[in-house]
Formats: structure tokens, sequence, C-alpha cells
């Protein structure tokens, strides 16, 4: 063998090696969907609140056990807590909230009470007269706090009762937490994960579990459940599923379709080995650059096999048809100019993948140049050596291909073809007025229907908020962070109120701004004398007006705040102090659009909403944008290197069937209603890559074994991808789409390059 | 009104000792109350102790109009939409369920407390009964988490409820007396608009 063959088998080597020794020993696949996302704000602080939230989120799992009558439930609650807590799978497991005792809450603003705010009132004593008689003698009674002899106005307990310690829609009953709901009642159950929800054993422990914990119902119980830790091993399950249905299948093809071709074990095992050496770099090397797999990468990956195995069969179809005389490097050197080309058009294809900034996109492209690149090298490096034996001609197979080839460039000159050729182009043309385009992330990250569903009654029914979504406030310090934040809570209050949003959470309902607390001071200084007379009037003892009056008046800061036990569940909200200043989190709770969050808080200083999926969506339409002017650069790009060899016209004809091909997947598109992706844009992209390859090889070597490596290659690559239509995964799925209609479309109108070809 | 608050918490579930049910079972059985009140609060930190009046009328399923006449004139009416308050002058505060959670809980206490609809207060008190439905009294006291916040719960009636006594640990002390008991009188014009809260 010649050293170029010795050196790319130790490089492999090398590379499998040192992907092993990267490889650590956690898991090797990343199920984190969000994490193939790229990071989509520009500040660090958003990014920071984002992975905090999301962290929050995903640490815990939360049920719902119930759906039926009271007693049911909370007996199935209670068995269903009890049984999570007994498995060892979760640390914690909370039936109920921790109780809170008002008194902790009273205990702890006492101190400050001078300078909470309070309602507007008019200071005289008549008012205040009036308010106090209203108040002693109203049904709603004074609620948390100090009671009516310190506090006959309500003031601390009105502050109390703002506070958003409950915006779930729960009850604490019988020591459960209960949802009373239309479909009957539930048990809020909550639990810790072990460890992260990322991670396939916890998945496992989890999962098993909770199944488990279901078993031990009376049938009839309903279970809904919600966390990263169900969407992640649901995820992660369907793009194994999915791998291995894509892998398996067009593995079987490939190796029937060598098998019936060139009846050859050896040529089996050359052909698998080229796609190993593959597999294997571009497993390797996305290892040692990410170190994980995404599962988009898994599943796409998959369908690599069947364009890595079209080098080969190229190389084998020019070898079957030969006879006696073939010269494995002789053949090699006619074929290569072809096989560069193609090669160069599909990485070119794959190149233009990664240009947008998704770590995911990224990743697939790398891996699949890759891939493709170590199967070419392969061939060229590895094939010739080991090929000594020319295969046994088979006259018949091959004059009937040349049959085929024939009719077929004659029919592409006859009027019917052209009709029908020009019919299909206006067609198509005419359907594409009807395409959408669509950016949503949920093309990416499609999460099972169920779990979804699953989650948003839960949402629905407990007012849980979207963890993805929240208001940025940032600030010179805390004290403009606060009243910022304080200017965005006015400004949602109508929201709130009109029933759009069932709440807010942020610090400053803790803790007021100091300018609130100054302002509230002064008006209690101000209304005190009016106070004092009014309180005299309705009959307070003096020792009890002078507690009411002189109550105390530190200044309440974040840290006493963040001190405090009951702060554990809110302290996330407070980002403290960064590079740019102080940024705190308000989180609006309920399904209200972001139009309306956006609009409401228009025009704030220092506010900004953070809508992660809405980022994702508004990048991904920018990328989509970028990919079309990427296509038409591409298109020219590959035009130009087709020019110098080809000329004019013959370029054009090599150029048009892929072009055509993505006609008619655009045309099929629109007709199937589904919108134009990013990732529709990317496999036109693939398909030029790819038809180009076709027109080439037929250009080149015009002749009944190219036609056969091109009707091989073009099965393989149809089968692959076409499976990727399977996917649950509607960007893959859209993905597979396109490409197989493109690829199809570009083998059936190839026979452009070929007449055009052989009239010269 | 703390306690009444606090009561609240407690309601809705758990076995309760038959005879106290059984001794206001007949209360329940009005789908509408009419009721007049009065109201005396003791508080330690008053030199006297505060008086008022006026009329509650109990709607099953609809909510609850407590109208104050003196010494304010005032309307609160308390449903599943939430809180509504009529000043005296007409001026309306709204209210919603969301925004006052506090609300819906009020109602049941009401319901529970003037219907003698015990379900749901075994968690904070035990339950005593004595008499017989014709002259019956309930006391409950409060278990250890309640204990801070009321020493003991007291109800009397016969053929309605006449009177509720809750005293709270620091001497504070709330007494309704109610007359006028009228069972399943027709809702008016004007109370049927209160309960929609239009």
């Amino acid at each position: 063998m010649r050293p170029g063959a010795w050196l790319w088998g130790a490089v492999l080597a090398a590379l499998a090696l040192a992907a092993g020794l990267r490889l650590g020993p956690g898991p090797m696949v990343q199920t984190d969907l969000l994490a193939m996302l790229p990071e989509t704000e520009q500040n660090p602080l958003a990014e920071r609140a984002v992975a905090i939230l999301g962290q929050a989120a995903g640490d815990r799992a939360i049920f719902l056990v119930g759906g039926g009558e009271t007693a049911r439930a909370k007996a199935a609650g209670r068995t269903f807590a009890q049984a999570l807590g007994r498995s060892g799978a979760f640390p914690r497991v909370l039936g109920t909230l921790p109780p809170l005792d008002p008194g902790i809450l009273t205990g702890f603003y006492e101190p400050f009470r001078s300078r909470l705010p309070f309602p507007d009132r008019p200071a005289t004593a008549a008012a205040l007269g009036a308010a106090l008689e209203a108040r002693l003698a109203s049904p709603l009674g004074a609620g948390p706090g100090l009671g009516p002899g310190a506090d006959p106005l309500g003031d601390l307990a009105g502050f109390l009762q703002g506070l958003p310690l409950n915006t779930f829609r729960v009850e604490v009953e019988d020591g459960l937490l209960l949802l009373r709901t239309a479909g009957g009642v539930y048990v809020l159950v909550t639990a810790d994960l072990k460890g992260s929800a990322f991670d396939p054993a916890v998945q496992r422990e989890t999962l098993g579990a909770v199944a488990a914990a279901e078993r031990g119902l009376d049938p009839g119980v309903q279970v809904l459940r919600t966390g990263a830790v169900f969407y992640a091993s649901a995820a992660r399950a369907r793009a194994e599923w999915e791998t291995g249905l894509i892998g398996w299948v067009s593995l079987a093809a490939t190796v029937a379709l060598f098998l019936l071709v060139f009846r050859s074990l050896r040529h089996l095992l050359l052909g698998v080995a080229c796609v190993a050496a593959g597999l294997v770099a571009a497993v390797s090397v996305t290892l040692l650059v990410y170190g994980k797999f995404y599962l988009l990468t898994l599943v796409c990956g998959a369908s690599l096999l069947g364009v890595a195995v079209d080098y080969p069969f190229l190389y084998f179809a020019n070898h079957l048809g030969a006879g006696p005389g073939w010269a494995p490097r002789a053949a090699l050197r006619r074929l290569l100019p072809a096989l560069l080309l193609g090669v160069a058009t599909t990485l070119l294809g794959y190149a233009v993948l990664g240009v947008a900034p998704f770590p995911g996109l990224r990743q697939m492209a790398l891996f699949a140049m890759v891939g493709l690149g170590a199967s070419f090298l392969t061939v060229v490096l590895v094939l010739p050596e080991l090929l000594r034996q020319p295969l046994p001609a088979r006259p018949a197979l091959m004059a009937a291909l040349d049959r085929i080839l024939a009719a077929w460039g004659a029919a592409g000159r006859k009027a019917p073809f052209r009709v029908l050729l020009a019919a299909g182009v206006l067609l198509s043309a005419g359907c594409l007025a009807r395409l959408r385009v669509a950016d949503d992330v949920h093309g990416l990250i499609q999460p099972s229907a169920g779990l979804q569903a699953e989650e948003r009654t839960i949402r629905e029914l407990t007012g849980l908020s979207n963890s993805g979504r929240f208001f940025l406030v940032e600030g010179r310090d805390e004290g403009e962070a606060l009243a910022r934040e304080e200017a965005l809570r006015a400004r949602l209050a109508p929201l709130v109120r009109a029933g759009a949003l069932d709440g807010l959470q942020a610090v400053s309902c803790f803790v007021p701004s100091p300018a609130a607390q100054a302002r509230a001071l002064a008006r209690r200084r101000a209304e005190a004398g009016a106070y004092a007379e009014a309180l005299a009037a309705v009959g307070f003892r003096p020792e009890a007006q002078a507690r009411i009056l002189a109550g105390p008046d530190r200044p309440l800061a974040v840290a006493d705040w963040l001190r405090a036990p009951f702060a554990a569940p809110f302290r996330r909200l407070w980002l403290g102090a960064a590079a740019q200043g102080t940024g705190c989190i308000c989180l609006p709770m309920g399904p209200c659009p972001s139009g309306l969050l956006r609009a409401a808080a228009a025009g704030l200083p220092g506010v900004r909403l953070v809508d992660k999926a809405q980022s994702v969506s508004d990048l991904m339409g920018h990328y989509r944008r970028l990919a079309n002017a990427a296509l038409g650069v591409a298109v020219l790009l590959v035009g130009l290197l087709l020019l110098p060899r080809y000329g004019w016209r013959r370029g054009l004809a090599i150029l048009a069937p892929p072009l055509l091909g993505s006609l008619a997947a655009l045309a099929v598109l629109a007709l199937a209603g589904s919108p134009l992706t990013l990732f529709n844009t990317l496999a036109l992209v693939l398909i030029l890559g790819f038809g180009v390859d076709y027109t080439v090889f037929l250009a080149e070597a015009p002749g009944p074994a190219t036609l056969l490596g091109i009707l091989l290659a073009g099965s393989a690559t149809l089968l692959s991808y076409g499976l990727l239509a399977f996917s649950q995964t509607p960007a893959l799925r859209g993905f597979g789409l396109t490409l197989g209609i493109g690829v199809l479309v570009s083998v059936l109108v190839a026979n452009l390059a070929l007449e055009t070809g052989s009239r010269k | 009104m703390k306690p009444l608050l606090f009561l609240s918490a407690g309601l809705a579930l758990a076995a309760q000792p038959v005879s106290p049910e059984a001794l206001t079972a007949h209360l329940r059985e009005a789908a509408v109350v009419h009721l007049a009140f009065r109201q005396t609060r003791t508080l330690a930190a008053l030199s006297r102790p505060v008086a008022s009046s006026g009329s509650l009328v109990l709607a099953r399923d609809l909510g609850v109009i407590w109208e104050l006449r003196r010494p304010v004139a005032m309307t609160y009416v308390m449903g599943p939409k939430g809180l509504l308050v009529v000043s005296g002058d007409g001026r309306r505060e709204r209210r919603s369920a969301r925004e006052a959670p506090v609300v819906a809980q009020l109602v049941q206490v009401f319901q529970a407390l003037v219907q003698g609809d015990l379900k749901g207060l075994g968690e904070f008190f035990t339950v005593t009964g004595a008499g017989s439905p014709a002259a019956w009294e309930l006391t409950l006291r409060p278990r250890a988490r309640a204990e801070a916040f009321v020493q003991r719960v007291q109800l009397a009636g016969g053929r309605g409820i006449d009177r509720i006594r809750i005293e709270e640990p620091g001497g504070d002390r709330l007494e309704l007396k109610f007359e006028n008991l009228r069972l399943d009188d027709p809702l008016t014009e004007a109370e049927r608009r209160l309960l929609a809260q239009d």
C-alpha cells in the first residue's frame, strides 16, 4: 500500500483515540434541547437570568394528582407523594407548601412598617375617623398583621396581603395543596430531582419511581406531570428510536443494493469501510470539538450514512462497467475531477448550513462535512490499494442501462418531455405564491405533544408561569433598579386587574424602593396629627395611640429580605450587582401574550421583556433570510466552479436539474401547506450540492456505469433523507421532505445535462 | 374580624363528630337567608366598644351581601366573582377573586358560621355541641396551630343562628347578634343585581 493510505489510516486511528481520551465519564448525548439554541441576548445579565430561571424550573418535577371528587383526590395525592418519597429517587417531596406562619411575616416587616407603602387617603381627621369606623365594623377583617388594636387601618395587613406569596391558584387544605377545577379536584405535588434533569441515570431513576408510584394509585386517578426531566427523557428516547430506524434501514438498504448490483462481499466490505471511516472521523471530531452530541446531530448523522456511500458507489459502478482492462489508479485519475467537484459542492452546501450561530446546526454541519470528507478521502486513498481484481463484467445489466440511458437522453430532446417540464415549472412557480414563511423555534424543539398538553393543563390550573419569559430590570444601583421595577409594576397593574395576568413576582413587591419608602414615611408624618385626632375620637386609649403613631421606621434593604427564610423561593429574582449595574427579574404570571407585555413596558428606562422562545424565533427568521441569500451566493459559486470547465451552455444545463429539484420541493411545500423555514432553505442548499454531483458525473463520463452510480447514490440519499420525513421533529421532517423531493426530481431531470453534453 | 379570616383557612374537610352537625343540619336547608345583625367589637386598645349594625343576605352559590348601616353606610358583596364594596355615596370599588383570594374563603366562613356548616373547621378547631336542634350551642376550641389567633368561638341558635362570639388571646372580643331571621324569602331585584356584581 502507498504511504497515503497508511497515513490516512493513522489519522483516523489517532482521531478516534484522542476522542476516546477526551470523552469524560458523563453521558455522551446532550438531552437538553435548549442547549443547541444560540445565545440570543446581547446582555450577559439577561442570559444569566435565563439560565437561573431555567435551572430553577429544571431541577424538579411537578405533578397534579386526582381529577375526581375531593376525598379521593386527597387520598391519591397522599399515596402518590408518599410513594415518591419512599422510592429514594427524590431528596425532597412536597405535598404541601412549607406552612407559612403569618406571624413570621408580621415579625419581619413590623420594624419597617412606617416606611411601607399604604393606600392614598385624605389626611383629615374626619376622613381618617370615618375610615377607622368603617374598618372596625367591616366584615373583611384585618387579615394577617398586627390586629386592629395596633394597626387599626390595616396598613401593614394590606401590604402583607399584597405580597405575591400565593400566586398559584392552590388552597392549603388538610396539609395538601388543593386545586379545585371544573374537571375535579387535584392535589399538587412537587419533587426535587437527585441530579441534573439531563443526566440519563437521573432520568431513568425518576421515571421508574414515578411509574411505580402511579401503579399504586386507583385506576381512574389522573396524574399530570411536567418538568424538564420528562421532556429530556422523552426527547432522548425518540431521538434514539429515530436514529436507530434511519441508521438500520439505510444500512440494510445499502447492503442490499451492494449485493444486488456488485454481487461481491469484498465490495460490500470496502463500501462499508468507507462509510465507517466517515462515521469514525465525524464522531471523533464532533466529540473533540463539542464534547457532547445534540440529539439533532444524532438523528441527522444517521442519514449521513446514505450520502457517505455515494462515493464508493460511483467508484465501484465505474469498476463494474470497465471490464478486464480496468486499472484502479488510472480509473481514479479519470474519475477524480468529477469526484472532487461533487465533494466540493456538497461540502459547500453543508458549510452554508453552519453559517447560522446555532450550536445545534453548526454541530450538524461539522459532523456531515467531516463524515463526507473522510468517506471521500477513504475512496481516493484506500480503495485503489485494496481493489486489485476487477469485478466480473455484467454485460446484460450494462446493456439494459445503456438502453435506458439512450431512451432517457432522447426523451430529453423530445417535445412531450419539454412540454411536461415547462408545465411543471409553470405550475410550481404558480404554487410558490402560496408559500408562507415561519420561524417558530418549536420547529426545532418539538417536545412530545402529550407532555405539552399536560404542562399546558398544569399551567392553566395552577397559574404556574412560563419561566422563559420575564422582564429584566436594570438600574445603576439597588434603589434605581427597585424604583424602575415599581414603575413597571404600575404599568402592568391594569393587565392584572383585567385578568390577562394572574399576578407578578418581583423583588420590589417585598422590598419597596428607597424612594417609595421615603414617600411612605413622609406621608405618614404629614397625616400624624389628623390620625391622632381620629384615633382619640373613636376611643383609642392614649398608650395605644402612641404605639400606633410612633411605629419604628428602619429602612428596609434587599439584603435584609434576602436573609429571611420566607424569601427563599424568590431569591433567584434578585440578580444583584453586575458589571453594568444592578439587575432583577420581574416574573409575569399567567398566559398573557408577549405583545401586551411589551406594549405595557414600552418606553420604561432599564426595563426589557426577555422572551427566549421569541428571541430564538426572531433569530431563526434572520438566518432564514441569510440562508436564502447564501443559497443565491452558493448557486453563483457553483456556477463559477463549473464555468471554466463546461462553458455557459453546459454549465447551465448542469446547474438546471438541482434548481428544478428545488423548485419542485418548494412547490410541494406550498401545496402541502407547510411553511418555509430555515431548515427548508438549508435543504435547498444541499439539493444544490447533491444535484450538481449527479449532473457533473453524467457530464464527465456519460455511460451506463455512471448512470448506475447515480441511480445507486440517488437511491441511498433518497432513502436516508426520506426517512427523516418520519421524524417527530418538524424541522427534520421538513428538511427530509424537501431534500427527498429535490433529489428525486434532480435525478429525474439529470438527462438535461446529458442531452446538451452529447449534443456538443 | 381576624379570627373569621383565620377560620377560613381551615375550611373544607375532615370528619366531624356527628352531634354538632346534626344540631345545625336544618340551617343548611335554606337556599336564601335574610338576617339583621348587631356587632360589638371590644378591643384592649379602645376605651369603649365599637358597635355597628346592618343586615345580611346569604344566597347559596351566589354569595353574601353584608350591608352595614351604622356607624357608616357601606355594602360588601362577596361572591365567586370577588369583592364589591359600595360606599354610602354610591362609589363602587371592585376586587377580583384573583386579587382577593381571601374573599372566596370569607364567603365560605360566613356560610359555615351562619348556616352551621362545620365541614372543614376540624383542622383548626375541636367542635363540641350541646342542646337540641331547637336550642343549640356549639363551642370551637383552637388546636395548637390556631391558639395564637383565637381562644374560643361560640355559636348559639335555634331555628336559625342567634349569636356568634369570638374571643382572642389579647382580650379582644367580637360579638355578633342576629335577629329577624327569614328563611327562603326570595331575593329582591336589587339584591340580585348586587350579587351579580355587574
